[in-house]
């Protein structure tokens, strides 16, 4: 399989190196962001084995989620290589999005008594055109983490604590990237660089598990 | 922002807290303090000591109580648990 992928990278390199480039570093950012999400859910999970609290379950499932979306999102970018469809690209990315909207949704369970409206929200989506749907879900991830951020200047302002500093500043960073998609859902410059501040956002929380890590009582 | 009910964890914490603070203060630290550090009735105090010493993260010294090494330990796994749901506005 690795061997398929490197010699088709290496014949898709010879006929357009431009898209080549471009599908590659898509692939290591979104791949390097699910992982460190993922690493979050372990963090989550490890406190959850401990203490049994439920919340912690909650924060858990949504950054697997979230990583799982990402993850996808990368392996179809390069079955879209291999089999040079654009389909398998859309639905991976639609899969994704809609992992993403429902892990975030999870973590504003976490802060509030769920009503069963919100998953409901999201089904109609799927119904619209192909290429509306994933304007749409970007939307809806706006708003979601949007939502979460607004509780999380909350929690900076009364917390006043390096540690809600950085998930603040990594939530803010994860919305960026996904307005800059919004603004200009076409354009490969504009893709590349929301996909790195989604990234940056991630490296966030990686500096906030080793601080939690390193910090005293 | 609106005051959450203590979960049981976050009493345990309180408890262990008032012990380690007992101790380093007094050199032991008697029931009757730990309950008003950890605001507790002393009945649901003694429930939470039982387990405690159950579980091996407290002893028994005379009249009163110590953290053990394996309390210490717990004590600050809970602290980190603590941070990181703070960080994203949640509470222990």
């Amino acid at each position: 399989m690795i061997k398929l992928i490197f010699e088709f990278g290496k014949h898709a390199y010879q006929q357009k190196p431009i898209v080549y480039t471009f599908t590659t570093l898509d692939f290591i950012l979104i791949l390097i962001s699910s992982i460190i999400s993922l690493l979050v859910a372990v963090y989550a999970y490890k406190g959850y084995i401990l203490v049994r609290e439920k919340i912690l379950l909650y924060l858990n499932l949504a950054f697997t989620l979230i990583g799982a979306g990402l993850f996808i999102e990368a392996l179809t970018i390069i079955f879209a290589i291999i089999s040079r469809g654009l389909i398998t690209l859309a639905i991976g990315d639609y899969t994704s999005m809609l992992a993403q909207i429902i892990g975030y949704l999870l973590l504003i369970y976490a802060y509030y008594t769920p009503t069963e409206e919100e998953p409901k929200t999201i089904l109609p989506a799927l119904i619209v055109l192909t290429g509306i749907v994933g304007y749409v879900l970007n939307l809806i991830l706006i708003i979601v983490v949007t939502f979460i951020i607004a509780k999380l200047v909350v929690n900076f302002l009364v917390k006043r604590s390096i540690y809600s500093g950085f998930s603040l500043a990594s939530f803010l960073l994860i919305d960026l990237s996904h307005i800059m998609l919004a603004i200009s859902p076409y354009r490969a410059s504009f893709i590349l660089v929301s996909e790195l501040i989604r990234l940056l956002g991630f490296i966030l929380l990686v500096a906030l598990l080793i601080s939690i890590s390193r910090g005293r009582t | 922002m609106k005051k959450r009910y203590r979960s049981k964890i976050r009493i345990i914490l309180d408890i262990l807290d008032g012990i380690e603070k007992l101790e380093y203060e007094e050199g032991i630290a008697l029931p009757t303090k730990i309950m008003y550090l950890s605001n507790l009735s002393y009945e649901r105090l003694n429930q939470y000591l039982r387990e405690l010493l159950n579980r091996n993260l407290i002893l028994r010294d005379g009249e009163g109580y110590r953290l053990t090494d394996e309390g210490r330990k717990f004590k600050f796994e809970l602290y980190r648990i603590r941070r990181f749901l703070e960080a994203f506005g949640l509470e222990l």
